[in-house]
C-alpha cells in the first residue's frame, strides 16, 4: 500500500465521525460502516462469505446508536469500545484510511489470519 | 463480546475439528477433503486465533504496557522492574508483573514467593499476588526445581511465552510490566508481536561504558520494534554513606573516582551523601545522545541485594529510603513520559 497520511484529527459524533488527514484530506465515517469492517478474528471471516456478510450487515444495523471511546494502540491503531456489539478490533490507521475512502480495507481478500 | 449466531466459527469451540469446521475452511477452493495434516493446521489456526482474540481483550483492559530491557546481564533489570511494580503499586495502581525470563527467573524470589506453582483453572492461567497486591506470572512457577535453568530451543520457548500473554487472567490493571532476559533477543519481538498497544520501554544501564555500549543498541533496537523508549534508568549509580560528626562540621570525602566531595553535617550532626562509584550521568549522556528520555538514577543499595536475597524487595523493606525515593522519582518521570508518548503522533481526539 502508498503512504497513507497521518490522522491528525478525529471529532467523534453521534453517529460518525470526522477525520482530518495530514494531506488536508477530510471524511466521514458512518460508525456502522466502521463496525462492519471490524478486523477483529470473530468479524474478519464474516466478510469472506456473502451470507454471512449480509448477516453481519444486518447485525451492525441493528446496533444501538453511540458514541465509542477512542483510544491509540501502541501509535500504529486505534481501538473503538462500545456498549454493544464487537469491541475487539485493533484498526491501523492504513485500515482507517481505506474505509474514510471508500476502498476495500480487506483489499479484495477474504479475511486471512494474522494479516491485520 | 457478541455472540455470533455462526457457531462455526466460533474459536471458542475449539477442540478436535467438527465435520463442520473442516467442510467450511475447504471449500474455499479445490473442494478436496482436508488431509490429516491440513487438519491439523486448521485446528492450529483456530487456537492461534482464539489466542490472538483473548491477546485483542486482554490489551484493552490493560491500561498501560511496559516492558524493561538490557543490553547487558545482570544491570537489575529484574530488580528495576519489580521496583517499578511495586512503587506504582505503592501509588494505587492495580499492578501485574509479568517475568519472561525462561533461563533465569528471579522475580518470584525478590517478592517472596519462591515455591509457588501455577493456578491454572479452566484453561486460564492465575497470577500469584506479591506484596502491595501485585499480580505476579512468572516462568519460574513452571519449574520444578528453580536452581536449574530450563533450557529450550527458540521456537518452543517463543510458543511458551505467547502462551502466557494469551492465558493469564490479569484482569483489570492499571500497568503490566514486562521483565526479560538481557540483551536483544526474540523474546522482546514475540511480545510486541503479540501484544497490541505496548506503551514504550524502559532501558535500564549502569554507568560503566560498556553497559551504556549495549544500551545504545537496546535503544536502536526499539526503534527498529516501533515501539518508543520511554526512557533510560541508571541502575547502580553512586553509592550513598552517612555518619555523624559534629553538628554543622564541615567535611571532605576521598570519593572513588578521585574527587573530594564537601560533606556538611546538620544541626545534629547527621550526613550523609552519594557518591560515584564508577563514572557517573553516563545513562543521562547515552539518553540525550540518542533522543530519548532519561528517567533518573537508582543509587547502588546492598539493601538491595539482601532484599533480592530474602524476598523482601528493598521498597518494601524501607518505604521512605533512598531506594524507595529513587524509584517513585522514576516513575513520576516514566508517568509523564507515557503520558506524553500515548499523545504523539499529534492525534487529537475529541
Ligand atoms: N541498585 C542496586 N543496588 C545494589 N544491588 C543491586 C541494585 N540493583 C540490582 N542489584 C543486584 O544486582 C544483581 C543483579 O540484579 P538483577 O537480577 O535485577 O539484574 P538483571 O539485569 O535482571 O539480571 P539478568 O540479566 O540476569 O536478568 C542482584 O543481586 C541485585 O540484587
Ligand atoms: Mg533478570
Amino acid at each position: 500500500m502508498d503512504e497513507v497520511p497521518e490522522l491528525q484529527r478525529l471529532e467523534r459524533g453521534d453517529s460518525a465521525m470526522e477525520l482530518t488527514w495530514s494531506d488536508g484530506t477530510e471524511n466521514s465515517v458512518d460508525y456502522r460502516t466502521l463496525r462492519y469492517w471490524c478486523p477483529c478474528a470473530k468479524c474478519g471471516p464474516r466478510r469472506g462469505a456473502q451470507d454471512l456478510a449480509e448477516l453481519l450487515q444486518a447485525e451492525v444495523a441493528a446496533y444501538p446508536q453511540e458514541m465509542p471511546t477512542v483510544q491509540t494502540v501502541g501509535g500504529y491503531a486505534l481501538h473503538f469500545e462500545w456498549s454493544s456489539g464487537c469491541s475487539s478490533g485493533i484498526y491501523r490507521f492504513e485500515r482507517l484510511w481505506s474505509i474514510a475512502n471508500a476502498l476495500d480495507p480487506d483489499d479484495g481478500k477474504p479475511y486471512v489470519h494474522g494479516a491485520w | 463480546m457478541s455472540d455470533s449466531p455462526i457457531s462455526h466459527h466460533d474459536p471458542s469451540k475449539e477442540g478436535s475439528p467438527s465435520s463442520e469446521k473442516s467442510e467450511d475452511i475447504e471449500s474455499g477452493e479445490s473442494g478436496a477433503p482436508a488431509s490429516a495434516d491440513q487438519q491439523q493446521q486448521m485446528e492450529q489456526a483456530y487456537s492461534q486465533m482464539k489466542r490472538k482474540m483473548t491477546l485483542q481483550e486482554m490489551g484493552a483492559k490493560i491500561k498501560h504496557k511496559i516492558m524493561v530491557l538490557s543490553g547487558k546481564g545482570g544491570v537489575g533489570k529484574s530488580t528495576v522492574a519489580t521496583g517499578l511494580a511495586l512503587s506504582l503499586a505503592a501509588q494505587g495502581n492495580q499492578v501485574g508483573l509479568l517475568d519472561i525470563d525462561i533461563t533465569g527467573p528471579n522475580i518470584p524470589k525478590m517478592l517472596g514467593l519462591g515455591g509457588h506453582r501455577l493456578h491454572v483453572e479452566e484453561g486460564r492461567i492465575y497470577p500469584a499476588t506479591g506484596y502491595s497486591g501485585v499480580k505476579v506470572i512468572s516462568m519460574a512457577f513452571l519449574l520444578d526445581d528453580e536452581d536449574t535453568p530450563v533450557v529450550w530451543r527458540g521456537p518452543i520457548k517463543l510458543g511458551a511465552i505467547q502462551q502466557f500473554l494469551g492465558d493469564v487472567e490479569w484482569g483489570e490493571l492499571d500497568y503490566l510490566v514486562i521483565d526479560f532476559p538481557p540483551g536483544t533477543s526474540d523474546e522482546p519481538l514475540t511480545v510486541v508481536q503479540s501484544l497490541p498497544d505496548i506503551d514504550g520501554m524502559v532501558i535500564v544501564t549502569t554507568p560503566q561504558d560498556v553497559a551504556l555500549l549495549d544500551s545504545r543498541k537496546s535503544i536502536g533496537f526499539a526503534t527498529s520494534l516501533k515501539v518508543p523508549v520511554l526512557g533510560v534508568v541508571e541502575n547502580m549509580s553512586g553509592y550513598t554513606i552517612r555518619g555523624t560528626a559534629e553538628p554543622n562540621a564541615e567535611m571532605k570525602i576521598d570519593a572513588p573516582d578521585g574527587t573530594m566531595v564537601d560533606v556538611v553535617a546538620d544541626a545534629d550532626g547527621n550526613w550523609s551523601t552519594t557518591l560515584d562509584i564508577f563514572k557517573a550521568g553516563g545513562g543521562q549522556a547515552t539518553a540525550e545522545e540518542m533522543g530519548v528520555p532519561f528517567l533518573g538514577r537508582l543509587p547502588f543499595d546492598p539493601g538491595v541485594v539482601r532484599g533480592g536475597d530474602d524476598g523482601v524487595h528493598r521498597i518494601v523493606a524501607d518505604p521512605q529510603g533512598e531506594s524507595a525515593q529513587a524509584f517513585a522519582k522514576v516513575v513520576e518521570q516514566l508517568n509523564a513520559n507515557i503520558a506524553a508518548a500515548k499523545q504523539s503522533g499529534g492525534l487529537e481526539i475529541i
